[in-house]
């Protein structure tokens, strides 16, 4: 196991303060971390290098948030990749369809910049074990 | 003057006006770019630092202290980006950020400005406190609720809301009121603002549905069902069989289909009968399934066969949602002829295709 | 033949002619560009009063508010394989949390109805389509996304026409709230939280609110979005953008200002489901038809007493492609003013009815005289100063003071509609565009305002002739490439 391998991440937000913020409070941290603004960016990243999760926001322009993850749990390769969806979809049935999709966990916004980065390590120590 | 003279002169006119409008739509993009440019170049150095505060990533507060030293000039020039970060994150970044504010004199300020003349900085300062959310503020703002502008009206009660100090919820009811065919704030504003504020406006919210303003009742009745305020159930249940207006009986079923136990289910059942408006049916035949309870199936089952077939759908949904009792029921009328048998089938196809009828294989 | 003789009397016809219509002919221009230049200045009250709102209106709440009003968006859709399912995928991922899309079918002949459902996973169900409004073509079968829960309905019904299909779509709505958008139109993000905003803050009186439009010709689209503004290279789209800007942009918002809106566009309009069913739905034979629907629902709620808004929005909502070439523009003018003639006649007993309000006693008249009228006036000053000229009839100075009024003032109102829209919205950021855009201003005046005007008349002789109105049919290649390949066919071609 090659210590110096940082855990990669990607995110993907069409807002450029929001992607700005994530990628920078996980960078901190420790991830590498990519930040695309679209979803079409986003699938290409993630299926060119799997990452150790993403983050990804639903409402983005193209692929959404939503037609991202359905693609990568469709995906053999990848369909075991954590995947957290932050958005302003706050509603029962938006945070229902998210799981139902297959999300691994769902932020609200406006977020914690300080819960989404425990809830990143609490998933990603889960899958060291 | 003769026809000559006033030829010339409107052409001046018009000529000199052209050349004035095209002077001023090249120069306000060129100010613009200049500035654009300039805040930007500004800004450059500090993107970072505001980044590390907004994320909560200043452990060591050197990026608080930065920010807060910078000069009044570029402060300026970086409150916008400020402001726009606080509306996106909650928990310590915000304090943070709201600090970073607070050190720029910015409360003083809003302070000030909630007495100008102008409407427009009145609003500034109030939603300026609503972003700071210092409890303390919240008796500087519930007077603007009764401003006489319609936008700073609209933005203390968004502004109360995000303070969300339950005893100005009194206040924000009062303010939602008609008077002369004026709204004085909007009920959708209000009804989000009274959610944020927590459990504690339960008595203001009995109150309200108590009140004279139909508007008012209606906000209270949206706000119990949404809020799950389980204390507002038994006036809701009286008024559901006494209110006379159209639109807070359906806002009354829809909160009774949140709240729902037993008891509502039969008012509710009550009020799906024929001399109900349609509205009020589909309503109350969609509360039935949110409560869920066994003993409405018979009520429903017979509405599959009404003249109104989007009631009709409704309520087969609403047997889906009861469980296994109202899909097997379901599945009996959907052997069946006639126009209960088409509701049943539609309903019964969309729960099939999300899984929700026992024994299928998972959800598609 | 004499040519003297036959010179003479023409000569001595339009001298009479002159006398009777030169003052008046000036009059007639000098009002309805000043009333433009109201509008506008209307128009520009309300941005800068929205725009100083805009950054405590609250517009992320509004996008996750749990009490956000529901909206169905109905897209009528004929013959668009090659956009529908970019379009449909856009609408999906629209900043809205309560909405679902109805694409209705009218009988298409081509592969969308297979593109939908090999992209979305389409399956049918027996769904009962109610018939809250009355409809001709029969629903042949509903579908939706096979998850059971993504907010798509298509619906698939015998060919009769968009309105018709509206109706069905209006008929398969749950939501309080309808839009009809034209598949090939592209939203905006936000575009249904600012449309929707004004039936939020006033839910007792506004029935219906409307939002900007604008050409996306030589935009970049990526995926069904706008992603850049830019300005397309034939000067007949750029003369149109100036147009549109000028007309739907400021004409609209300044009527809506005064309280008396009578034409919102139907490229993107939103009303409430409960008024659509009380007036009935589109009247599928009507050829404006969104113009139409907005009349008939101010005499009903005249007629009714009650306390109502029509409220246009001043945001950009909806991209759409203007024509871009004269054959098709020609055939879009021709029909516009066709159905503008046939409704304002068929509502005439509104006019200068007190009953009606602003609505009879202003909008209606000025529709007439200044929107009805305006081709025929202008082509026929036209005529008369350059036949008088040289005949000796019109003096050099009347026909510079006509150009002036005419042409001259038209300039000036477009221009500082223009300083307005720079001010406020600066959409296009380039400096060639805005070069462009004012260049654009100054030729509409020479040879297409006037080529409009015979196009319009055309249209409303043929509407005078009886003739019937046959849809124009574009082929088109998609979004995110070229301007489409355009073919229109007209009846009265």
């Amino acid at each position: 196991m090659s210590e110096s391998a940082k855990v990669r991440i990607v995110v993907a937000d069409d807002d450029r303060d929001i992607l700005d913020l994530v990628v920078f409070k996980l960078s901190q941290a420790g991830y590498e971390v990519m930040g695309v603004s679209d979803g079409l960016a986003a699938l290409a990243a993630i299926e060119a290098e799997p990452p150790r999760l993403a983050i990804l926001d639903v409402m983005m322009p193209g692929l959404s948030g939503l037609d991202v993850l359905r693609k990568i749990r469709a995906n053999e390769a990848i369909k075991g990749l954590d995947i957290i969806l932050l958005t302003a979809r706050a509603r029962d049935s938006d945070v229902d369809a998210g799981f139902a999709t297959g999300a691994t966990d769902y932020v609200i916004k406006p977020f914690s910049p300080r819960e989404l980065l425990h809830r990143v390590n609490a998933l990603l120590a889960r899958g060291n074990a | 003057m003769s026809v000559r003279q006033l030829l010339l002169i409107a052409v001046t006119i018009i000529g000199l006006s052209m050349v004035s409008s095209v002077a001023l739509i090249v120069g306000a993009k060129f100010r613009r770019g200049r500035a654009d440019a300039r805040s930007r170049a500004l800004l450059a150095p500090y993107r970072s630092s505001l980044l590390a505060l907004a994320s909560g990533e200043d452990e060591t507060g050197q990026a608080k202290a930065e920010l807060s030293e910078i000069p009044s000039h570029t402060w300026d020039r970086l409150r916008p980006s400020v402001i726009v970060l606080l509306t996106k994150v909650r928990g310590a970044a915000a304090e943070d950020l709201s600090d970073l504010l607070r050190s720029h004199g910015e409360v003083e300020k809003a302070t000030k400005m909630l007495k100008s003349r102008s409407a427009v900085h009145r609003a500034r300062a109030a939603y300026l406190f609503g972003l700071v959310r210092d409890p303390i503020t919240a008796p500087l703002v519930v007077p603007l609720l009764s401003d006489s502008n319609a936008d700073v009206r609209f933005v203390a009660t968004r502004s109360l809301g995000f303070i969300g100090v339950p005893s100005s919820a009194g206040a924000i009811l009062q303010a939602i009121g008609n008077s002369q065919g004026r709204i004085g704030v909007p009920a959708w504003i209000a009804a989000e603002a009274l959610l944020s504020m927590g459990i504690e406006i339960a008595p203001a919210l009995r109150a309200g549905l108590a009140s004279n303003d139909v508007a008012v009742r209606n906000v209270c009745a949206v706000v119990a069902g949404v809020g799950t305020f389980s204390s507002a159930a038994p006036q809701l249940r009286i008024l559901m069989n006494t209110e006379r207006d159209d639109d807070v009986r359906v806002s009354v079923a829809v909160a009774l289909g949140r709240l729902g136990g037993q008891l509502d289910a039969a008012v509710l059942a009550t009020h799906t009968g024929i001399s109900e408006t349609a509205v009020l049916r589909r309503t109350c035949a969609t509360a039935l399934g949110e409560v869920g309870e066994p003993e409405s199936l018979d009520v429903l089952s017979g509405l599959l066969g009404d003249g109104d077939r989007r009631l009709a759908y409704l309520a087969a949904e609403s047997m889906v949602r009861i469980g296994i009792e109202g899909i097997a029921q379901l599945q009996e009328v959907a052997s069946s002829t006639g126009q209960d048998a088409n509701a049943a089938r539609g309903a019964l196809d969309v729960a099939r295709l999300r899984g929700q009828l026992a024994g299928s294989a998972g959800e598609s | 033949m004499n040519w003297t003789g036959l010179l003479e009397g023409v000569r001595q016809v339009i001298s009479a002619i002159m006398h009777l219509v030169a003052i008046p002919v000036l009059i007639y221009f000098l009002v309805i560009n000043t009333s433009l230049l109201v509008l506008i200045g209307l128009a520009a009250a309300e941005f800068s009063r929205q725009r100083r709102i805009e950054e405590y209106a609250g517009r992320e709440e509004t996008v996750s508010s749990r009490l956000a009003l529901g909206v169905s968006v109905i897209l009528p859709s004929y013959n668009e394989e090659a956009v529908i399912v970019t379009s449909v995928k856009a609408m999906l991922a629209l900043h809205y949390s309560l909405y679902e899309i109805i694409v209705v079918d009218d009988g298409s002949t081509d592969g969308m109805f297979d593109r939908l459902q090999s992209a979305f996973d389409l399956v049918p169900i027996h769904l009962e389509v109610p018939s809250d409004v009355p409809t001709r073509g029969a629903v042949v079968d509903v579908h939706i996304p096979k998850d059971g829960r993504t907010r798509l309905v298509v619906v698939r019904k015998e060919n009769s026409g968009k309105s018709d299909a509206i109706n069905v779509g209006i008929n398969v709505a749950v939501e309080p709230l309808v839009v009809f958008v034209d598949a090939d139109s592209i939203l905006d993000p936000d575009s249904l939280v600012v449309v929707t905003k004004p039936f939020a803050d006033d839910p007792t009186r506004v029935v219906a609110t409307g939002g900007v439009i604008r050409a996306a010709n030589g935009c970049k689209v990526v995926d069904g979005r706008l992603v850049e503004v830019n300005l397309a290279k034939p000067w007949i789209v750029r003369i149109q953008v100036v147009e549109y800007l000028r007309a739907f942009l400021f004409g609209r918002m300044g009527w809506s200002r005064f309280g008396a809106l009578i034409l919102i566009s139907g490229a993107f309009g939103m009303v409430r489901r409960d008024v659509l069913v009380e007036v009935g739905g589109l009247n599928p034979d009507s050829i404006g038809e969104d113009f139409e629907l907005v009349m008939r629902i101010h005499r009903h709620m005249l007629e009714k007493g009650r306390d109502y808004r029509v409220q246009f929005v001043a945001e950009p909502v909806s991209w759409t492609e203007v024509p871009v070439t004269a054959k098709v523009l020609r055939s879009q003018r021709k029909r516009w003013h066709r159905g503008l003639w046939e409704t304002l006649w068929k509502y005439r007993g509104m006019m200068f009815n007190p009953r009606y309000g602003k609505v009879g006693m202003v909008a209606i008249p000025y529709h007439w005289v200044f929107e009805l009228m305006a081709p025929l006036v202008e082509l026929v000053g036209l005529i008369l100063v350059f036949l008088g000229l040289p005949l000796g009839v019109v003096n050099l100075p009347y026909a510079l003071m006509f150009m002036a009024a005419a042409y001259g003032y038209a300039i000036l109102v477009t221009l500082l509609a223009m300083a307005v829209e720079e001010l406020t919205f600066h959409k296009y950021t380039r400096w060639r565009d805005l070069g462009a855009i004012i260049l654009a201003s100054l030729l509409e005046n020479v040879g297409y305002r006037q080529a409009t005007a015979w196009w319009r008349l055309e249209g409303w002789w043929a509407s005078l002739r009886g003739k019937k109105q046959v849809w124009g049919t574009m082929t088109r290649q998609g979004f995110d490439q070229d301007p489409p390949i355009v073919s229109a066919v007209s009846a009265d071609d």
